[in-house]
């Protein structure tokens, strides 16, 4: 057994240090995985920061050795933007649900409006009717008519003769 | 025989100034002053009828007084409401009057003799009140005599009841008369004026 190895964990030894290395390239967006393939070839390997580099001469295509114009590239594959999203069809469910709502909503308060309103005219109607009569209004012959027939009832209702009789307090009536 | 008949004459003269004395003597009751009390209103009945009594008289009248006194009980309670019934009446009639009136005034109408008719009306109301007052009051103090103690006591104050009970039923009878002849007469002048001409051509 070999103390250097590696792959053995040596007790009572010091963990090394984390030292940050050199950052990560960031992944790539899934819109750069995969690039068409031109004429002129992929695009050249960005580095960490971006940069791209120079392609090696083997892999960039030489512009004289590039093929015949008859050849036709091959056709670019088509990038795909949403992996795992299904397609939908926009449904105008939500569209008619908003219009029957909104339609509902101005019926009733149309609705409340009038029964306002015609409550109010109501109300006006009342007190213009109780207000009409401000106050005694001038004589009519058959208001004064009334008024004699039952002050002449008023007066008539009574008896004198039975109320007061003259012998009330004579001395045959109190015994005396 | 001119002698005979003119000392006949003289002595008739004589004796009826001696009758009728008493009677004229006999001052028409009084309102009694506000808040005055039993022996106050007592000693003013006794002085305005200045009652006196034979022997006869007074013992009879202590004998029967106490029955006469439940008597008068009965018929203090039914004068009371009879009273204010009227009076309740009276002050109604009195109102309409008032509104007429005015409604007349409203109407451009001379209201002058209508109006001079319910002041009248309204001074007749007020005596009617009055008496009928006095008269319960005078039917109270006789329920609180002791009567046979105080024979001429009693015996004023029951001929100053029997006075304003007369005097009540002349009263009534005159604002009856008056609001049937007087003043219905002008109200109905006023509805002959009120009422539309017709037209001639």
């Amino acid at each position: 057994m070999n103390p250097q190895d590696p792959m053995i964990i040596q007790p009572n030894q010091p963990t090394p240090p984390n030292v940050p290395g050199p950052p990560s390239p960031p992944p790539p967006s899934p819109e750069n995985m995969f690039q068409p393939i031109t004429s002129q070839g992929p695009p050249p390997p960005a580095d960490s920061l971006g940069v791209p580099q120079s392609q090696p001469a083997f892999l960039s295509p030489d512009p004289a050795s590039s093929p015949p114009s008859s050849y036709e590239a091959p056709n670019p594959i088509q990038p795909i933007t949403n992996l795992g999203k299904p397609t939908k069809k926009k449904s105008k469910k939500p569209l008619i649900l908003a219009v029957i709502v909104v339609g509902v909503l101005l019926l009733v308060t149309t609705i409340v409006v009038v029964i306002a309103s015609s409550s109010q005219n109501n109300t006006q109607n009342n007190q213009q009717q109780t207000e009409a009569p401000q106050g005694p209004q001038p004589a009519q012959a058959i208001d004064i008519e009334q008024a004699n027939n039952s002050i002449t009832q008023d007066i008539t209702s009574h008896d004198n003769n039975k109320d007061f009789p003259e012998d009330q307090l004579s001395d045959k009536n109190l015994g005396l | 025989m001119m002698k005979c008949i003119r000392i006949t004459g003289l002595s008739i003269a004589v004796v009826a100034v001696f009758v009728m004395l008493p009677i004229a003597y006999a001052a028409d009751p009084a309102t009694p002053p506000a808040g005055s009390s039993f022996e106050a209103r007592l000693a003013q009945r006794k002085a305005e009828q200045n009652i006196t009594l034979e022997e006869k008289d007074q013992k009879r009248l202590e004998q029967t007084c106490v029955n006469v006194q439940s008597k008068i009980r009965t018929i203090n309670q039914s004068a009371t409401t009879v009273i204010n019934d009227r009076n309740l009446s009276y002050k109604r009639v009195d109102a309409k009057l008032w509104v007429t009136i005015g409604r007349l005034k409203l109407a451009t109408q001379d209201t002058f003799e209508l109006e001079k008719q319910r002041t009248s009306f309204a001074q007749q109301i007020n005596d009617f009140q009055t008496t009928g007052s006095n008269y319960t009051q005078t039917l109270d103090d006789i329920q609180l005599i002791n009567c046979q103690a105080d024979p001429v006591g009693f015996k004023a104050l029951l001929e100053t009841a029997r006075f304003y009970h007369k005097q009540l039923i002349s009263q009534a009878n005159a604002v009856h008369a008056y609001v049937a002849n007087d003043i219905k007469k002008t109200l109905d002048t006023h509805v002959s004026d009120l009422k539309p001409k017709a037209e001639t051509n």
